[in-house]
């Protein structure tokens, strides 16, 4: 998995933020960027340069649910990994989420082997599918 | 002076009979005035009585009216209960947290004592180096104490670069805690504001039905898309599935 992989982070909780990077520091991804919810982050995807958003749900302003649904919606971004990190934990959403195409789902609180397991499965479905 | 007072009936009423007391007074007749005192301050408990049923009455038929008390025992049955199951979670969690980072602050300063150490051993090793210079084993000797030290020194920087992550990971309860707390503020203020409507009601004011939002509508207010249910919570979010359940169901969807 190349390591330099561009990870932007959406969470409105900067100690999450924080927590989130420096996990993923410690599996060796250092290239990432942090967005405090979805209206932040959007302009950002669309400047280009992302390969992978981690997102939380519950957040002002634009919601991580509807963060996802726009990328899927935007031709350039449709292809985009995302990775849900959320303490919404109910059936319905976690369906909802599914429907609107996320790649992951890692309910908080969480553990640093909890992301390392997610972040696997989803390089090794993207290098399945390449 | 006198034209609005004698212009008001009860005014002017209140002052005849003010002046008839001043009049028994003056005249030394206390019997005839003490009845009269007493009659007087009767009749104004009387008005006040009629005042404060009249009152009770408003309130009890514009809480009806507006369906205050439904709002209100809502609030009071449900969700100031789910707001204090919330309150205990942040207790826990911070507490689970402290206790956490306590210990792993503990164990990181049990570590560099052991590489303070190592250090102590390398010195000890170079200084019988040096004692027993010329003597074929000192270099030897040396290489060895000093190869099994920076093999303890490795493996003490890797255990507390791990401990410092479990460090970072444990202040994850601030996000957890920070939603309840948020949530917990915005029923705060929907019962201030039915508290405040139901002021409004109960002065006879112009009154504005806002209905008390809910944990949840107020919730749903700020995010846009839908209910937002926040951190699990036993007893208040009994639905909330765990990582595996969650798993299992992405599964069975393809995932």
């Amino acid at each position: 998995m190349d390591k330099n992989l561009r990870i932007l982070i959406v969470d409105d909780f900067s100690t999450m933020r924080r927590i989130v990077k420096n996990l993923l520091a410690d599996l060796g991804f250092t290239n990432t960027q942090e967005a405090d919810d979805g209206k932040t982050a959007w302009p950002m995807l669309q400047a280009g340069g992302f390969d992978f958003v981690v997102t939380d749900w519950n957040m002002p302003g634009m919601t991580g649910i509807d963060l996802l649904k726009a990328i899927r919606g935007e031709p350039k971004l449709a292809g985009l990994p995302v990775l849900m990190v959320t303490a919404e934990a109910q059936r319905d959403q976690i369906i909802e989420a599914a429907k609107a195409g996320v790649n992951g789902y890692i309910i908080k609180p969480f553990t640093a082997v909890t992301l390392k397991e997610k972040l696997d499965k989803i390089f090794a479905r993207m290098a399945e599918a390449a | 002076m006198n034209a609005p007072m004698q212009a008001n009936p009860v005014r002017a009423e209140q002052l005849e009979r003010l002046r008839e007391m001043v009049g028994l007074l003056e005249a030394g007749d206390d019997t005839a005035f003490e009845a009269r005192f007493a009659g007087f301050v009767q009749a104004r408990e009387q008005g006040l009585f009629v005042t404060v049923g009249r009152l009770t009455r408003e309130l009890h038929d514009a809480m009806r009216g507006l369906s205050f008390d439904q709002h209100l025992s809502t609030l009071a049955d449900r969700e100031i209960p789910d707001a204090c199951s919330r309150l205990d979670y942040v207790a826990k969690v911070t507490e689970e947290a402290a206790h956490k980072t306590l210990d792993l602050v503990e164990q990181c300063q049990k570590l560099t004592q052991d590489i303070v150490v190592a250090t102590h051993d390398i010195s000890a090793a170079c200084h019988r180096a040096h004692v027993y210079a010329g003597s074929p084993y000192s270099l030897s000797g040396l290489v060895v104490s000093v190869d099994e030290t920076r093999d303890h020194i490795v493996n003490s920087a890797a255990q507390l670069r791990e401990r410092l992550s479990n460090l970072a990971q444990a202040q994850e309860y601030q996000d957890l805690a920070g939603q309840v707390i948020k949530r917990v503020t915005q029923l705060v203020k929907s019962v201030e504001r039915a508290l405040i409507d139901l002021l409004r009601a109960a002065g006879g004011g112009a009154v504005v039905q806002t209905r008390p939002p809910t944990v949840e509508s107020a919730a749903a207010a700020e995010p846009a898309g839908g209910i937002l249910h926040g951190p699990a919570v036993s007893g208040v979010t009994p639905t909330a599935v765990s990582q595996d359940d969650a798993d299992a169901l992405l599964a069975e969807l393809g995932f």
